[in-house]
């Protein structure tokens, strides 16, 4: 079904039984429509397909659409009866008209009005699901300011907006799931869950990479199978990356040797986050790390030891201790990064006792980055 | 007679620049020393060097690799720039091929095409340099018919002594050999019309009537925006977005290769064959005493005379032999073609209303002017523009003077425009508002080539930043390339200059710069240079895309606000490369080998004294942030030299940034020593 830029006035028309006033405000409700809906006709531009049909069904009175005749009678006497009620006082503004104003000033870049986007970000945070169901019209925004104004605002509204979201996962084109799935990530609502976890097979990886990332930050040890599923046959080296964020913010230990296995990662996003992740899991996964510690070469292995310390765990600071004296510089450049993440007054003792005879300016280098580390952090 | 080489290399421009390696190269006898010795040299790379400092960070040289489709691919998108965001290497070797391309001798070229690393299709390329020239209508008028019996002229308009009366055109007799050969390729490929409809011709009429009429505003600013309510500039916005949406739609039918192939080859041709000397014309028919014109198929032909003339009106083809002449001449129209030489004098060039000097939408323009201290002052898309064209400004000699506003000196959007001031000593001034001075948008390649002087290029100065700024204005210019965000891909923008000691000076995006899938590149040969600009300059990159700036040798000065110098932002790759002298770079932050949103960011000194100073302590000099849960990367290199730093870097050692995914490394002799096992340092 065809709907809507127009549906905002569908609405307007259909579900509120209004006196005279509200008919004016219905009226400027229409009139504020008309310029995107000229703008389209100036040049020539069909009225977008955007709003799947299911969608309908979740707004209040929605029940058909019109058609570009029908609508431009409808608008030639919005106009006419506006000038007829000319005297009269317009009171109210439509729900929709007021998030397009807000949203417009929310998402406004531009240095001379910055003083208004927090008010409007507020402001529409307030209106709660209200603002939700009109704000879910602008998911398949590409803009990037108006992409992360949305993510903003839904995190605001919170898990009022999660049935408008969630109903936006299913939609055609890349960026109404992108955006969907990265608003969710920002409501953080467990309800969610059941329709993003099938997204996880989306045909674009940015989509799978951005819903791998909101199950991570919702963090239920549920879906922890179903990532590492997806871990397991997934090619694009950004949707293992994610995958290694939200197996590391679950600190699910049935993790550890698929993280472990993404240290030697051919994309560095995914090896550096893999790290991160392991000294997130519970219980720290230790045995493991120092196996890997010893088994792994290059990259692998260095990342391993840096996350063997943030671990903070005494037998992971011995070992690191232990590879003060290879002979190897990057191991022990890298075994005092380990430590620097959970200093220590005696590992600092060590450390400064070693530096007087490092010689290597990498090593000397992580020496000094160490020594910025306050203990016990 | 230096500008006969010039006029040899200019010849092969358009062809080279493409990656079409030309078989004519500049007279070796008017370069400066330093010139052979520099292109005749390995690129600089440390390879080894950087290597080594990037596992400092647990990175390898394979992790600088960006990906190409962060966003899906449009049918824009060029080799090049995916290429560069694959390798950072190749931007340099970009900027250096592109130099050689206009400055080097023939014997420097590369010896094949697949050698050169110019990431466009070499396989069309190549058969474009080799054939495919059919369209120029190439034997359509053979040297054996005379050229009186193509030209159609019967209104001289401007002669009291009409010697070429009806009855007698087959006498006119043209000095040599050569000029009527190129008379003949010159009003052939003059008629080459339809050019809309060969590119256009699978759109409708209504999308036909889009692109011809609202394109072009993707590409212009309004000096009234800052005063403009935000409800104005928000109905705008997305005036502008629903147009480039509906026109990122189209360009997929539409034939903008066929710009590339079809009129770089016909630009290419001419440029090949003009004669190198104006004509001498028979004293009995009276030609060079007054200014002649005649109309032929193509438009009027106009030959000017000895005198200070004063050219007007809608010529295809004007051919003056010299004197102090003045140009003002009407814009050229969509689907024409015009052709100016001029021989010598100071001339002037007036084109207030743009579209002209050496500019072309849906068609081709040759400008030429080979002696003289020269005036050009034009309003936008103007100077080696090309829209839907490719245009062609070169001017051989003279001390000369460039003044432009919107797509200007050297700017291509699905066409190429190039700005080639062969002069190797004079020194020139450029000018630009908008948009200019090496730009490529869109399936555009754009290039400002200077061969040396001591020059100055500003940017600027119009068209404020009404987004970041009430105190600055946008440039978007001098070696820079943008895409239209995000819907379509950029182009290349690429400003080289051979030598002298140059200054340039932009505020906001410059300078070996890109914004959107595109690649942008400064190459200076040498000289002293000073580079001036506020933010997004200096090898800086936004949003998916890759810059560049490198500077081959010389005592240079860097200064900008913030993301500059090595800074890329956003999955970007921006580099600055400066591989001699004793330079001194100033920023306040984000700069100096910066990696942002995950972008990276490459500062390589190779040798010399140096000074590095910055405001920030923190995200400086080897400098890497978080986003989207990893890291970006800042690599920080100074090879050599006694250098001092006002920021986190310190002379000779290693540092680390709190950042974690930012390395720098101030090289001392023993380190060096174990880290220049590649060949650069041979050179």
């Amino acid at each position: 079904m065809t709907v809507c830029m127009h549906d905002r006035l569908v609405v307007a028309r259909a579900s509120r039984p209004w006196p005279l006033v509200g008919r004016i405000g219905r009226i400027v409700g229409a009139l504020l429509a008309v310029p995107a809906r000229l703008r389209r006709a100036m040049i020539g531009k069909r009225a977008r397909q955007a709003v799947p049909l299911h969608t309908m069904t979740q707004r209040p009175g929605a029940g058909g659409h019109y058609s570009h005749p029908t609508m431009f009678a409808w608008r030639l006497a919005s106009i006419i009866a506006i000038v007829v009620f000319s005297s009269a006082p317009v009171h109210a503004e439509t729900d929709s008209a007021r998030v397009d104003r807000l949203f417009m000033w929310a998402s406004s870049g531009q240095v001379r009005f910055r003083d208004r986007v927090d008010p409007a970000k507020d402001s529409l945070g307030q209106m709660g699901e209200k603002a939700a169901r009109w704000l879910v019209h602008k998911l398949d925004a590409t803009d990037a300011r108006e992409r992360l104004t949305l993510a903003d605002l839904f995190a605001k509204i919170g898990p009022a907006a999660t049935p408008y979201l969630t109903m936006y996962l299913d939609s055609g084109g890349i960026y109404m799931p992108l955006n969907a799935a990265r608003c969710l990530g920002q409501v953080k609502d467990t309800s969610s869950l059941a329709a993003l976890v099938p997204k996880l097979d989306h045909s674009y990886y940015a989509v799978r990479s951005e819903v791998a990332t909101t199950l991570g930050k919702i963090a239920v040890r549920s879906v922890v199978p179903a990532l590492l599923a997806r871990l397991r046959r997934e090619q694009d080296g950004d949707v293992r990356k994610s995958c290694a964020v939200a197996l590391g913010l679950m600190g699910d230990s049935s993790a550890t040797t698929p993280l472990i296995g993404l240290l030697g990662d051919p994309v560095f996003g995914v090896r550096q986050t893999a790290q991160i992740s392991l000294t997130q899991l519970k219980p720290p996964p230790l045995s493991a790390l120092m196996t890997a510690a010893e088994r792994l070469t290059g990259v692998a292995r260095h990342g391993t030891l840096v996350a063997l310390g943030g671990c903070d765990d005494s037998h992971g600071r011995r070992y690191l201790l232990g590879l003060l004296h290879s002979g190897d510089p990057l191991l022990r450049g890298f075994a005092i990064e380990g430590l620097a993440a959970h200093p220590t007054e005696d590992v600092r003792k060590r450390v400064r006792r070693l530096a007087k005879t490092e010689s290597d300016p990498f090593v000397l280098a992580e020496m000094k980055r160490f020594e910025q580390q306050p203990i016990g952090k | 007679m230096r500008w006969i080489g010039s006029v040899v290399a200019s010849r092969a421009i358009l062809l080279a620049l493409l990656a079409i390696l030309p078989s004519n190269g500049m007279a070796q006898e008017n370069q400066p020393d330093t010139t052979s010795s520099v292109l005749a040299g390995a690129l600089f790379w440390p390879s080894a060097a950087i290597k080594t400092a990037l596992s400092y960070i647990r990175l390898t040289p394979a992790d600088l690799a960006l990906r190409t489709d962060y966003v899906p691919r449009d049918s824009s998108r060029l080799p090049c720039v995916d290429r560069i965001m694959q390798n950072p290497q190749a931007a340099p070797a970009v900027l250096l091929s592109s130099a050689s391309a206009f400055f080097a001798g023939a014997h420097q070229r590369p010896s094949s095409v697949a050698a050169h690393p110019i990431g466009i299709d070499w396989a069309s390329l190549e058969q474009m340099a080799t054939g495919t020239q059919e369209s120029i209508h190439d034997g359509l008028l053979p040297d054996s018919i005379p050229v009186g019996a193509f030209l159609r002229w019967h209104i001289p308009l401007h002669t009291t002594r009409a010697v070429l009366r009806r009855g007698q055109q087959h006498e006119l007799k043209l000095p040599t050999g050569d000029w009527t050969r190129f008379l003949n390729l010159a009003l052939a490929a003059l008629t080459d019309t339809g050019w809309v409809d060969t590119v256009l011709g699978s759109l409708s009429v209504d999308d036909r009537q889009f692109v011809l009429a609202r394109a072009p505003g993707f590409l212009e600013e309004d000096e009234a925006d800052r005063d403009k309510p935000e409800e104005t500039l928000d109905s705008l916005q997305k005036i502008e977005d629903l147009d480039a949406e509906r026109f990122a739609a189209l360009s997929g039918p539409i034939r903008w290769t066929w710009v590339h192939e079809h009129g770089v080859s016909v630009v290419a041709k001419i440029a090949e064959s003009l004669p190198l000397r104006a004509p001498q014309w028979d004293n009995k028919s009276g030609m060079g005493g007054e200014v002649m014109t005649f109309d032929t198929p193509a438009g009027p032909l106009v030959f000017g005379t000895t005198g200070s003339d004063h050219f007007t009106g809608n010529p295809a083809m004007i051919v003056d032999p010299g004197g102090d002449d003045l140009y003002e001449l009407e814009p050229l129209a969509i689907d024409r073609h015009r052709l100016i030489l001029d021989y010598a004098g100071n001339d002037q060039y007036l084109a207030p209303a743009g579209n002209d000097l050496g500019a072309a939408r849906f068609g081709w323009s040759i400008l030429a002017d080979f002696a003289g201290n020269d005036s050009y002052t034009a309003g936008s898309f103007s100077l080696g523009s090309g829209w839907f064209g490719v245009g062609l400004l070169c001017d051989m000699g003279g001390r000369d003077r460039y003044s432009g506003d919107t797509h200007t000196q050297g700017a291509g959007s699905f066409g190429v425009g190039v700005l080639f001031d062969a002069d190797v000593a004079s020194a020139d001034e450029y000018s630009a508002r908008l948009y200019g001075q090496g730009f490529g948008s869109s399936a555009g390649l754009g290039i400002l080539a200077d061969a040396g002087g001591n020059d100055i290029y500003t940017a600027g100065g119009k068209y404020e930043d009404v987004l970041r700024y009430r105190d600055h204005y946008l440039s978007l210019s001098q070696g820079f390339a943008y895409g239209i965000r995000p819907h379509i891909s950029g182009g290349i923008g690429l400003l080289l200059d051979q030598s002298g000691n140059d200054v340039y000076i932009a505020d906001i995006f410059g300078q070996g710069c890109s914004y959107w899938w595109s690649f942008g590149g400064l190459y200076d040969g040498g000289g002293n240079d000073q580079y001036i600009a506020y933010q997004y300059a200096q090898g800086s990159a936004t949003h998916m895309t890759a810059g560049c700036l490198y500077d081959v040798a010389g005592d240079d000065r860097y200064e900008s606000k913030g993301v500059s110098q090595g800074c890329g932002h956003d999955w970007s790759v921006a580099l600055l490369i400066d591989s001699a002298g004793n330079d001194r770079y100033i920023a306040t932050d984000l700069s100096q080998a910066a990696g942002s949103a995950n972008g990276v960011g490459i500062l390589i000194d190779g040798s010399g004294d140096d000074g590095y100073y910055t405001t920030s302590m923190v995200n400086t000099q080897g400098y890497g942030n978080p986003r989207r849960e990893y890291g970006s990367v800042g690599l920080f290199l100074d090879l050599a030299g006694v250098d001092h730093y006002d920021g986190p870097g310190h002379d000779r050692i290693v540092w680390l940034s709190q950042s974690r995914w930012g390395v720098g490394v101030d090289a001392d002799s023993v380190w060096l020593s174990k880290n220049r096992n590649d060949s650069v340092y041979a050179r």
